[in-house]
């Protein structure tokens, strides 16, 4: 499992704070966060209901903008972009998949992948030909023309992801990938999720499930928003 | 006992010396259950004195005796076989004991002390993750044994969880 | 560059596949878009085909002509009458040419020239006529004959309109009228110096005048010495003034209208009629143009020569240039398509909410708000686009079947309307343009929503800030008031001035309405707590999504305005709205509001013994005289209407719409010398004059034949075989002819049409208030066909006109009205309840899965509706009535006449959805968003 990729920070928030809602319905999302992913990394997060999970993919992704603290994605900070550029950001770096609903279901699962690269103004030969590489490597090349209502859920997971990498993209955000899947569906998911930090992707995964965050290198486990404990993997 | 109903199973398969019953017991278990040879013999001779199984009466030339099963001994496998077994019980698991002791005397530590454990619990459960990507496919038995592993250290991990949030919840409403 | 490309590309691969995902959604925007196209391209090519052609346009030219010629170009016998030039309009004079015996021609002639209002200026006619029969091969004699008429507008000639009255300038040292047996002298005399006048019976009772009174026209003081009766020009009182008068009068404003007629022997034809025309518009010089029935002869644009035109317009009023027409067609498309963009927008608003969560994904996955927001107008762009083309499509079937007619010089004749390019294009891009502006709305919501709020799936809602009861409620005060205390103050008063106080006082009520909404909502949310479930839901609902019910309410409360403003409209002003004919199975409604403005005989005239001719001329005179006596103005006959009996009465429109008149008379040796009904004769037995001639004011509908018959409502019957019978109310009489079975004319292949029966009544129907006993003829029968009825012109072979309604009758106004107002707000309504649904979609499924009815989302749906459309009656209603009280106020609001309560519906439909949509607009901003949900 050596990468031969230069080690590189993906992924650095530092002093990140968040705060949501007004008034009553007031709370802080995320307190005093620091967090770094490097390529090659796959970081879990854990959490109970409330503990910021989510909180803190959206403020990786910046769909969320922080109330304090930096984040930065691939050497370049997040805060004081347009709602443009943060797309466009999320276009070439960021790759998201959640638990469930991932693609749109008028395009098929190449259209799907290609989908960030077309409107980053790829032609279409290339998104295309970008989007079966992504398939192939997730190993569901032959699903490229299926529709995702014609695809098992896991299959679905794996044009998600494929979507999330596909091109340049390198940090995957990742929120209960495999919550809707069975044991072993999931466990192949998270194989290729594993296989893709080795070859220099770098991924960051939420769930409350142990077993899923125990694929990961390091577990950093939240509490009312702070960080309450960092499990490294044993190498 | 069970270690017995097992070495009578692989009797019940083919006759089988000793160190066979061993090796074969290993596999099975995908070496998650390593068996002493001397834990082995003895067993079987207490399997011959119960008349589950017979021995040769001759040794080989090195000294083995190769061991049969016995109509009762097949009869006490089918038993076992068709018994389902009691589930594991949480009441004398060690780990369990500590964190409720935790509780019970050292309230204000208890917070500290679910994290560490967690935390090993967690390294464990990692490290048991990557043993299980490594395993072979065909390698069924071992697959088997890490997945139960996995799940076991994993219901600690959630029982961690669950202790932590009762403990809050406790705390809320009693203050 | 490719880049733009690349990402267009995916959008519109997107939306296309994505409109396909909501069929009946997408198919609704696109049949309305299609609708609206169909309807604007239909509309503007109709009035494109009101546009002139280069030689009609020309062929105006004839109105400046104070001669107007007209051949026949068959040499059959026609009847000749003449026709006054006047102003702009050219009517055109027949020569006659054929078979005629010279006695009977004379006989003719003479009779005619009797029966009309004919002044002869010897001086100049005899030298043109001389002149003439020089140039012309002979044998050729003709008469000559000119007159001269005076008219000037005159402020206190009221409801004459813009022609005011006429004044006759007689050059009285070459002209006896009284001797010519034109008029008869009731009381004084004939003025002899400058500054007198005698002025005829009927004006001389209009206006209130006697002897010795003296009128100021400008400056000019005329004194009146003597009152006459006598067949002048109908309808309007005028004045007799000594020429001296004539050149003061001249400055003063007055237009000079001269008229010539003439009289050729029989046998003659022109050789050329450009000759003809060029002679005598040398001699008299004037301007003068020649035609035939489908040609024209018009001087070129350089004056120089003369050109024969094909399909000349008689009528200056007919036909505007190509931009001008399409002008009134688009602003109504416009109109239209933007009532249509607020249903489309309901619907694109429920679609996008739908599919909150694909939006959400597709901003996760890095497209920016830009991207959604092109991705949903990319949408509406399709469906635009397939609704243009197939409002595009439909509008070319359909224009196959509308046919129209156009008044040309040979009658009025049908022609198909065509499509041209302009016709659809802009119909078109108006249309997409709606589909646009309707997509404005939804995209905006769904781009200005962050990504991770979509995520769950709903919308966030922005609760609009709490509304503010007092504010809206002093609004509406003050706007009510002030409606209420202009619509009084219109009704004294006409002056224009009022029209921008009356449109701030309408926009104030309508604001106040409009405001009053929302608080309306919100109380309703916060009393719902005793209400059943389902009530409560939608209360509740409606004031959490408070913006989207007012929008609904608004526009709600607009189409409820419509049909209310519509009906005033029809009700104030009957006259605009015509009667279709039914069909004549022994009766016939036929209400004709559009007058013709002259009518050129289509047919021959049947060949006049030399004894109808007498009877005919003893007829006459009796009923001048009997006209004299009761002061009517006079009759001109049209000897196409000759007939046995003699008793002729037509219309002579003239020049003007408000003066043409006929008149019938019946006396009592009349009554005996005719075969009248039992009941005319009855009407008619205690010596009562029927006069028919009186003039009435534009506020008919130009100045129709009144009849009465002692100031009331009668019936008058006509010579056995074919009567009118109309028993009810007023009723005005065109003509009547009467068509005795076996009658000669009966033979001929398409009889004359030969008089119309025009009936102006409110409120008329297809009752039996109107009847016409037709002849127990079969010919007339089979000639008759449905189909046939509504057009006029040489296939009608009718013996009444049939009249075309200029617009379609007040009842079918208000029915379609009520039907189109009705759909469109059905449709927002239940539109705004699926967008409602849609919203608490999870909180409808959770209640069905806890226990409530299945049908719990059909219920929900159909008590939404009900609740909006409900309180947009509520609110809608009073202000319409309101206005609708207004409105029926303002009828004489200054010269430009019944605009006004137009110009209060036109603001009231032009300017809602812009009020509507600037408060959602100013709500948007004050709202604040609520918390996005946190996943966990």
């Amino acid at each position: 499992m050596t990468s031969s990729h230069a080690h590189v920070s993906l992924l650095e928030l530092q002093n990140a704070s968040l705060t949501l809602g007004e008034g009553v319905a007031r709370v802080d999302a995320l307190i005093d966060v620091n967090l770094t992913v490097t390529s090659g990394e796959l970081v879990a997060v854990t959490g109970r209901s409330g503990s910021g999970k989510s909180s803190l993919l959206n403020v990786a992704g910046g769909l969320t903008p922080l109330s304090s603290g930096t984040a930065t994605v691939e050497g370049e900070p997040l805060a004081g972009l347009k709602a443009r550029d943060l797309a466009a950001r999320r276009r070439r770096s960021i790759g998201y998949v959640f638990q469930d609903l991932n693609l749109l279901p008028t395009l098929t699962a190449a259209e799907n992948v290609a989908f960030p690269l077309e409107l980053d103004g790829v032609k279409v030969a290339e998104a295309r030909a970008a989007a079966d590489v992504a398939l192939t490597r997730l190993e569901i090349g032959d699903l490229a023309g299926r529709f995702p209502d014609e695809m098992s859920g896991g299959q679905r997971q794996r044009v998600a992801i494929a979507r999330g990498v596909v091109g340049e993209r390198r940090l995957l955000l990742a929120d209960e990938p495999t919550g809707a899947l069975d044991e072993v569906t999931a466990e192949n998911v998270m194989k290729l999720i594993r296989s893709l930090c080795d070859d220099g992707a770098a991924a960051l995964v939420v769930t409350h499930d142990p077993s899923l965050a125990a694929w990961a290198d390091r577990v950093v486990r939240l509490r009312d928003g702070r960080i309450d404990s960092i499990t490294e993997a044993s190498t | 006992m069970s270690v017995r109903d097992a070495l009578l199973a692989l009797l019940d398969r083919r006759p089988a010396y000793g160190y066979e019953l061993k090796a074969d017991f290993e596999a099975a278990t995908g070496d998650g259950w390593p068996l002493n040879i001397g834990q082995v013999y003895s067993t079987l001779q207490r399997c011959e004195r119960d008349d589950l199984a017979t021995a040769q009466d001759e040794a080989d030339d090195q000294g083995r005796r190769l061991w049969t099963i016995s109509a009762e001994g097949r009869e006490a496998v089918a038993e076992w076989l068709e018994t389902p077994a009691a589930p594991v019980e949480a009441t004398r698991d060690p780990f369990s004991l500590k964190v409720l002791m935790a509780i019970e005397t050292s309230p204000d530590r208890v917070d500290d002390l679910i994290r560490d454990q967690r935390n090993a619990t967690m390294s464990e459960l990692q490290a048991l993750t990557r043993e299980k990507a490594s395993v072979a496919d065909g390698d069924l038995a071992r697959q088997l044994h890490l997945d139960r592993s996995v799940l076991l250290v994993e219901a600690q991990v959630r029982w961690l969880d669950m202790v932590e949030a009762r403990i809050d919840a406790h705390g809320k409403a009693t203050s | 560059m490719n880049g733009v490309g690349a990402e267009l590309r995916s959008l519109t691969r997107l939306a296309w596949r994505t409109a396909r995902t909501s069929p009946a959604r997408s198919i609704l925007v696109v049949a309305l878009i299609g609708l609206v196209v169909a309807v604007g391209a239909v509309m503007t090519s109709i009035a494109s085909a009101s546009v002139l052609t280069d030689d009609e346009a020309r062929s105006r030219a004839m109105g400046d002509a104070d001669i107007v010629f007209a051949f026949s170009s068959d040499g059959a016998v026609h009847y000749q009458s003449g026709f006054d030039v006047v102003g702009e309009m050219a009517v055109p004079a027949v020569l006659q040419t054929g078979e005629e015996s010279a006695e009977d021609y004379e006989l003719r002639a003479e009779a005619y020239r009797n029966a009309n209002r004919v002044w002869n200026q010897g001086f100049d006619a005899a030298r043109a006529i001389a002149s003439i029969e020089e140039t012309l091969a002979p044998p050729t004699s003709l008469r000559w004959t000119r007159g001269l008429d005076l008219q000037w507008s005159d402020e206190a000639s009221g409801p004459f309109g813009a022609f005011g009255p006429r004044g006759l300038v007689l050059d009285i040292s070459q002209f006896d009228p009284v001797a010519a047996g034109q008029m008869v002298v009731l009381e004084g005399r004939l003025p002899e110096r400058a500054g007198e006048v005698a002025i005829d019976l009927r004006s001389a009772r209009g206006r209130d005048l006697a002897i010795g009174n003296a009128r100021t026209y400008d400056g000019i003081e005329l004194t009146v010495v003597g009152i006459y009766g006598g067949p002048v020009e109908a309808g309007s009182p005028f004045d007799l003034v000594v020429a001296e008068d004539f050149e003061r009068l001249a400055e003063v404003n007055a237009e000079v209208v001269v008229s010539y007629r003439l009289y050729p022997a029989p046998g003659w034809l022109p050789a050329d009629a450009a000759d003809v025309v060029r002679s005598i518009s040398n001699e008299v010089q004037q301007p003068a143009v020649a035609r035939t029935a489908d040609r024209a002869l018009v001087p070129s644009p350089d004056g120089q020569t003369f050109d024969w035109v094909e399909r000349p317009i008689l009528t200056p009023f007919y036909g505007t240039s190509a931009t001008e027409a399409r002008v009134l067609p688009t602003l109504a498309t416009v109109l239209l398509s933007v009532q249509i963009a607020f249903v489309a927008a309901a619907a694109l608003a429920v679609a996008v909410r739908r599919r909150s969560r694909q939006y959400a994904l597709i901003g996760v996955t890095g497209g920016s708000p830009g991207h959604v927001r092109s991705l949903v107008f990319a949408e509406a762009a399709l469906l635009g686009a397939s609704g243009a083309v197939l409002g595009v499509v439909i509008a070319i079937v359909a224009v196959r079947y509308i046919p129209y007619e156009a008044p040309f010089a040979d009658g009025w004749t049908w022609g198909v309307v065509e499509l041209g390019l302009l016709d659809v294009a802009v119909p078109a891009v108006i249309g997409l343009g709606a589909a646009l502006v309707a997509a404005w709305w939804p995209a905006h919501t769904v781009a200005s929503s962050p990504p991770a709020a979509l995520l769950g799936g709903r919308i966030p809602s922005r609760r609009p800030g709490v509304p503010t009861l007092w504010r809206a409620g002093i609004l509406l005060a003050l706007g009510s008031s002030m409606t209420l205390l202009l619509s009084f103050q219109l009704e004294n008063s006409s002056s224009t001035s009022l029209l921008p106080l009356v449109a701030l006082a309408v926009l104030t009520m309508l604001g106040g309405t409009v405001l009053i909404v929302g608080p309306v909502l919100a109380w309703f949310g916060r009393r719902a707590d005793r209400l059943p479930v389902l009530p409560r839901l939608v209360a509740r609902d409606s004031d959490r999504g408070r913006t989207r019910s007012w929008v609904a309410v608004g526009a709600l409360m607009v189409l409820t305005m419509i049909p209310v403003l519509i009906g005033a409209a029809t009700k104030a002003y009957p006259n605009s709205f015509g009667e279709r004919a039914s069909e004549l199975d022994g009766r016939i409604v036929t209400v004709r509001t559009q007058q013709r403005w002259w009518g050129p005989p289509q047919e021959a005239q049947p060949e006049v013994s030399p004894d109808v001719l007498a009877e005919y001329e003893a007829i006459d005179t009796e009923i001048g005289t009997a006209l004299a006596a009761v002061g009517t103005v006079g009759v001109e006959f049209d000897l196409l209407e000759l007939h046995d009996f003699g008793l002729v009465a037509r219309s002579r429109q003239g020049w003007s719409s408000s003066f043409g008149h006929d008149v019938l008379v019946a006396t009592p040796e009349l009554v005996d010398a005719f075969d009248l009904s039992a009941e005319m004769r009855e009407a008619l037995a205690d010596g009562s004059v029927v006069d028919i001639g009186q003039f009435r004011s534009s506020e008919f509908a130009g100045g129709d034949v009144y009849l009465e018959k002692s100031g009331a409502g009668g019936s008058v019957g006509f010579a056995a075989g074919t009567s009118v019978e109309i028993v009810r109310g007023d009723a005005y009489l065109n003509s009547a002819v009467l068509v005795p079975p076996g009658h000669p004319i009966l033979e001929r292949e398409t009889p004359t049409v030969s008089g119309t029966i025009r009936v102006m009544a409110d409120e008329l129907t297809r009752s039996d208030e109107i009847t016409v006993r037709q002849a127990a003829n079969e010919r007339w029968a089979e000639s008759f066909s449905p189909v046939e009825w509504g057009r006029f012109g040489p296939p009608m072979d009718l013996m009444f006109e049939r009249s075309w309604n200029d617009g379609p009758s007040a009842a079918t106004v208000r029915f379609w009205s009520l039907l189109v107002t009705g759909v469109l707000s059905l449709l927002i309504a239940l539109l705004m309840a699926a967008l409602s649904a849609v919203e608490l979609d999870q909180d409808l499924s959770s209640m069905i899965a806890a226990g409530a009815a299945p049908s719990l989302r059909r219920r929900f749906l159909g008590a939404h509706t009900l609740y909006h459309m409900v309180l947009a009656a509520v609110l809608g209603v009073p202000l319409a009535i309101l206005l609708y009280w207004l409105a029926t106020r303002a009828d004489d609001f200054g010269p430009t006449g019944p605009t006004v309560p137009w110009t209060v519906a036109g603001v009231v439909i032009v300017l809602i959805p812009l009020v509507v949509a600037m408060f959602v607009a100013a709500l948007f901003r004050n709202g604040k968003p609520s918390a996005p949900r946190r996943m966990t």
